[in-house]
């Protein structure tokens, strides 16, 4: 069996003059949580969808479970769960047909006792119409549909959107049962970092449709750091600091952005540049995402006037 | 299985329009039915014939509306075909189950197959048999002074064929990725042109040739479209 | 092969013609809108009338003569008659012997003078294209002919109708129960026997005062039929075998017989494609065949007929007759409407064996054109007519051929709307909206590929494909370039390399060859693979 389960390369797509995603190269190992960070608009949703043949690349290639992408077979297509962003499903069906035309697709696979488990735990009915249920419960009943017949690969695009915190914490346990069965994996995009980081194992950070980060998720958590340093003189103007992201002062006090920084590097530049102290300040994974993908000068959303 | 669930799935999504578009054709056929009963108590009264040109050219213009028939049947079944397209390839751009659907572990065509053979049921329940049905009770002796004539049944089915063409030209358009004031809706005016077209025809056959070869040029765009299309 | 690439082969040029007929219906319309609207609002259409030039006396006498209707007594004597319109009502009739003597005007009372009667050529009816018309297939479903048979309490009693596919008619009492069948033969009553008519030409239908139902004088390609659907009778008046009929016309055949011309004989004359020409007496029915000499080509040729006698009459000219071509009309009106042509009309009696016998002749000379008309081969002055020139020069450079293909005679055009709707159509549109003004045409088509060569140059992604649309536009104009245009337009970026315009649909920039590049990697950039989940 492969341990690569999703491999792209220079997967380039334009949207007629707007380049979505520029040359990614990507492999999703076997077992895997991968998340897929970006802000919006950095070619999550368009990475996920070419991997899925739901969009032909410009150029480069892809292949999921060793398939190409643009030609997945239905037998492949079997071997992939895929949850779509906003969960959209058939509003007039109800859950129970849903299942059944659902489990047309996948004979000799559908667990029915996990379809109705799941269901029991969510509190839903057979007979609820998809169109009376609010984004959470549909949420609810797309990942027990896609869940229920065991696939190999579950792919979901920002599956716990629009989700509230209970809510939230449900779907991702149910990942996480998902992935204690041998061999699967799962890819999925998110803005939620907190759940990405209670689930991932390796994230990929895409920015303007670059890959800009694929790593393990401690990797990147021990990668990105902000560091603040005081002097009692003046704040030196130019910062020779290996990894520097980004960088904001006052008139005593510098805060550096860093990435992959050694300690070793970080305290010998505080010594040149005189600082008299310098400590790390605390990043939960949000933080460290936002100042990875925040560019040089950012704008800020409202101008507050000094009064 | 895969294709049947298909099936059953867009049929149930048709469900609606056929039952409409059967129950507009039955209901205007039983008045056509009922009115001509009325008319048949005036036929004993004198007839007026021209002095100089008593051929008449029209068939059963005073006995009976059946080019009214023969609108509302072309009426119905295009507007069947319309609603149907618009139905099962405009609305799931809407709703965006296209990610849904396409995702299924089936070939693209198979989607696509499921959804024509719906549209071919439903046409034909809806339209066809309800001219079946109309022509057979019509034709019943004693009912018209001249029985309907074959050719006009082969014509009707020549008429309810023509709602598969806007079917498919109304499915080309919705499936066009080009903005509608430029070339999103000439699968549609094509339908058009083909009707436009029908209508300078006498025989038959050339009729049936003519609907296949829009037929042929139609689909063959769809199943391209189709399969090749970004959703 | 899989489907997709199966259905590449035909989807493609079935989307290149469905385009391609849209946009050629596009610009058509918008080509009519516009003169249609400089016509409605536009000044009226303006005929240059050309000024009438001084005649001498021998020249106006040559014109008077020219226009004066010949006819001719029963006794073979040629009378001219000259009609004379004030304000363009009729006020003299004057009668003038062949010396041009006066020999009686409106003004003495009526006219004493009973000249012989031509049989009028059958119109009216049903013909050819009609009948297509009624069997077209319309919303309203095709219709055919139906005959009422009524009783003497005036109400209809049996319907005999017409069916195409079978060609002949079927019978129903007013119940709808079939009474038989009318074919080429005779009324009958079952099926098997009734037999087609033959390919049909032309119905005409009259109803006499005491029958209950029509006649009809049935005409096939090589048949002449009367239905009496009253004494249900099938009459063949004619049947030709293999010659064809051409031309049809009576006398007094469908007339009242409560009003009888006892001078008159009832007859119908055909004439035959081979050259014959044929006489159908009724009463009892006879059949008469003319020999008519050669060198009359069957052409002016009209027949009376009294109870004793039948003439048959003949108008000829030197002239040579226009040709259909209508490129070659300027060089026939050149070459014989500016010449003055021996005229001639003459007189034979038809012996019983169908020989002529010279009677009287008349001969004058038909002046040239152009002493009382001055003729330009220049088009009307008028605002519509110089948009036409100017909105046809994006029409596809095909449509001339096409025109030339179809005979392109505007003369015919009252004939070629009796042939099928198709080639009606085909052949107006291309004479009304094919360019006249070729310099123009050929430089706006000269222009589309031009910008179809610009726009395709940086989008191309195969010489092949690249030169077929140019020869598209090229063969299709505007109508061309827009298909080409809807089909081809595709996102163009700048190739990095060159800076030169690329498309998207291939790997490399076609100037350069360069793929499209890599993103620039950051010193911040965090990749870390090759590192399997733990």
């Amino acid at each position: 069996m492969n341990d690569i389960v999703i491999e792209a390369r220079n997967l380039t797509k334009y949207f007629h003059k707007t380049l979505a995603l520029d040359h990614l190269n990507l492999k999703v190992p076997r077992g895997c949580i991968y998340g897929l960070l970006g802000r919006n608009g950095a070619g999550k949703t368009t990475a996920i969808k070419l991997m899925l043949g739901l969009l032909r690349p410009t150029t480069g290639t892809a292949t999921v479970l060793g398939c190409d992408c643009q030609n997945l077979t239905p037998q492949i297509r079997r071997r992939i769960g895929y949850v779509t962003e906003g969960h959209r499903l058939y509003r007039w069906m109800k859950i129970g047909e849903l299942a059944k035309f659902q489990r047309a697709f996948f004979p000799g696979f559908w667990d029915d006792k996990l379809f109705n488990d799941m269901l029991d735990y969510f509190e839903l009915s057979k007979k609820q119409k998809i169109k009376t249920l609010s984004n959470g419960q549909r949420a609810q009943v797309s990942l027990a549909v896609t869940l229920s017949p065991n696939p190999e690969l579950l792919i979901m695009d920002d599956p716990t959107l629009g989700l509230d915190a209970a809510i939230r914490r449900q779907f991702l346990e149910g990942m996480i049962q998902l992935i204690g069965r041998q061999g699967r994996t799962i890819l999925f995009s998110s803005h939620i970092l907190s759940d990405v980081e209670r689930v991932a194992d390796r994230i990929a950070v895409i920015d303007r449709g670059v890959l800009r980060a694929d790593c393990k998720l401690e990797e990147f958590r021990a990668a990105v750091r902000k560091v603040r340093f005081s002097f009692a003189g003046a704040v030196p103007g130019e910062i020779d600091m290996p990894g520097l992201l980004h960088q904001r002062r006052n008139e005593k006090e510098l805060e550096l952005t860093l990435i992959g920084t050694t300690e070793e590097q970080i305290d010998l530049w505080a010594e040149s540049a005189g600082a008299t102290y310098h400590k790390d300040i605390d990043m939960n994974l949000e933080d460290q995402f936002i100042e990875f993908t925040a560019p040089d000068a950012e704008k800020k959303l409202f101008q507050w006037e000094e009064k | 299985m895969r294709f049947l669930a298909l099936l059953k799935k867009e049929l149930r999504e048709a469900l609606p329009w056929l039952l409409l578009a059967a129950f507009i054709l039955a209901f205007c056929s039983a008045i056509f039915i009922g009115e001509y009963t009325r008319w048949r108590r005036d036929f004993d009264e004198p007839a007026t014939m021209s002095p100089r040109s008593p051929v008449r050219m029209d068939t059963f213009r005073e006995e009976l509306q059946l080019r009214d028939i023969g609108t509302l049947l072309l009426y119905t079944s295009c507007g069947l075909g319309l609603v149907l397209a618009v139905r099962q390839f405009l609305v799931p751009s809407f709703l965006k189950t296209w990610a849904f659907t396409i995702h299924r572990s089936t070939s693209r065509t198979t989607i696509l197959l499921g959804k024509f053979t719906a549209a071919i049921i439903a046409l034909i329940l809806s339209c066809g048999i309800i001219w079946t049905l109309f022509f057979w009770y019509a034709s019943k002796p004693g009912l018209f002074p001249m029985p309907l004539r074959q050719r006009t049944f082969a014509e009707g089915w020549i008429i309810i064929t023509f709602g598969l063409v806007m079917y498919f030209g109304t499915v080309l358009s919705a499936l066009s990725t080009a903005r509608w004031y430029t070339t999103k809706m000439f699968g549609l005016a094509f339908a058009g042109c083909t009707f436009m077209l029908l209508l300078l025809q006498v025989s038959l056959a050339l009729c049936l040739v003519m609907i296949i070869i829009s037929l042929v040029i139609l689909v063959s765009q769809i199943i391209h479209t189709f399969l090749n299309r970004e959703f | 092969m899989n489907l997709k690439n199966l259905t590449k082969y035909i989807s493609t040029p079935a989307k290149i013609i469905m385009t391609l007929i849209i946009f050629l219906i596009v610009v058509l319309v918008i080509q009519g809108a516009i003169i249609g609207t400089v016509g409605l609002f536009g000044p009226p259409e303006k005929w240059t009338e050309s000024p009438q030039p001084e005649l001498t006396e021998a020249q106006k006498q040559r014109w008077s003569i020219r226009d004066m209707r010949k006819e001719f007594l029963p006794d073979g004597t040629i009378h001219l008659i000259e009609t004379i319109k004030e304000e363009g009502k009729l006020r003299v009739v004057n009668v003038y012997d062949a010396n041009e003597t006066l020999l009686w005007d409106s003004k003495a009372g009526s006219n004493p003078y009973h000249y012989l009667s031509w049989a009028e050529a059958v119109e009216g009816g049903i013909n050819e294209a009609r009948m297509d018309q009624l069997q077209g297939i319309t919303s309203g479903f095709s219709r055919t002919l139906f005959v009422p048979v009524i009783n003497d309490e005036r109400q209809i009693i049996q319907r005999w109708r017409y069916e195409p596919g079978a060609d002949y008619f079927i019978g129903y009492d007013w119940q709808g129960r079939t009474v038989g069948y009318a074919g080429s033969e005779c009324f009958i009553e079952a099926k098997q026997e009734a037999k087609p008519f033959g390919e049909f030409k032309r119905v005409v239908d009259w109803r006499y005062r005491d029958h209950n139902a029509p006649l009809l004088l049935w005409q096939t390609t090589n048949r002449l039929y009367q239905i009496d659907f009253e004494k249900r009778d099938v009459e063949i008046l004619l049947d030709l075998q293999d010659d064809e009929i051409e031309k049809i016309a009576w006398q007094n055949w469908e007339v009242e017989t409560f009003e009888p011309d006892d001078r008159l004989r009832i007859f119908i004359y055909v004439a035959t494609k081979k050259g014959a020409h044929v006489l159908v007496f009724r009463d009892p029915i006879e059949r008469l065949t003319i020999n008519v000499p050669r060198q009359w080509k069957g052409r002016g040729v009209q027949i009376a007929a009294l109870q004793d006698k039948i003439f048959i009459k003949h108008s000829g000219s030197e002239a040579e007759p226009p040709p259909r071509q209508y490129w070659l009309r300027e060089a026939w009106w050149q070459e014989h409407e500016t010449k003055s042509h021996r005229t001639w009309v003459e007189l034979h009696e038809v012996k019983q064996d169908g020989d002529l016998k010279f009677i009287n002749r008349f001969e004058w000379i038909r002046p040239p054109l152009v002493e009382k008309f001055t003729v330009s081969w220049d088009e009307p002055d008028d605002l519509r007519w110089k948009t036409r020139k100017y909105v046809t020069a994006v029409s596809s450079p095909l449509f001339n051929p096409v025109f030339r293909f179809f005979g392109g005679d505007p003369w015919l055009e009252f004939d070629f709307y009796s042939r099928s709707p198709w080639y009606a159509l085909t052949v107006e549109i291309t004479r009304d909206y094919r360019a006249t003004k070729m310099v123009l045409h050929c430089s706006v088509v000269v222009l589309m590929i031009c910008v179809a060569f610009w726009h395709g140059w940086a989008r191309r992604t195969s010489w092949g494909r690249f030169v077929f649309w140019l020869v598209f536009v090229a063969l299709f104009n505007l109508a061309g370039f827009l298909t080409y245009l809807a089909l081809n337009h595709t996102t163009v970026i700048r190739c990095e390399a060159c800076g030169k315009k690329r498309g998207l649909e291939r790997n490399d920039c076609p100037a350069c060859k360069t793929l499209l590049p890599l993103p620039e990697r950051r010193e911040t950039d965090l990749i870390l693979v090759g590192q399997s989940n733990s």
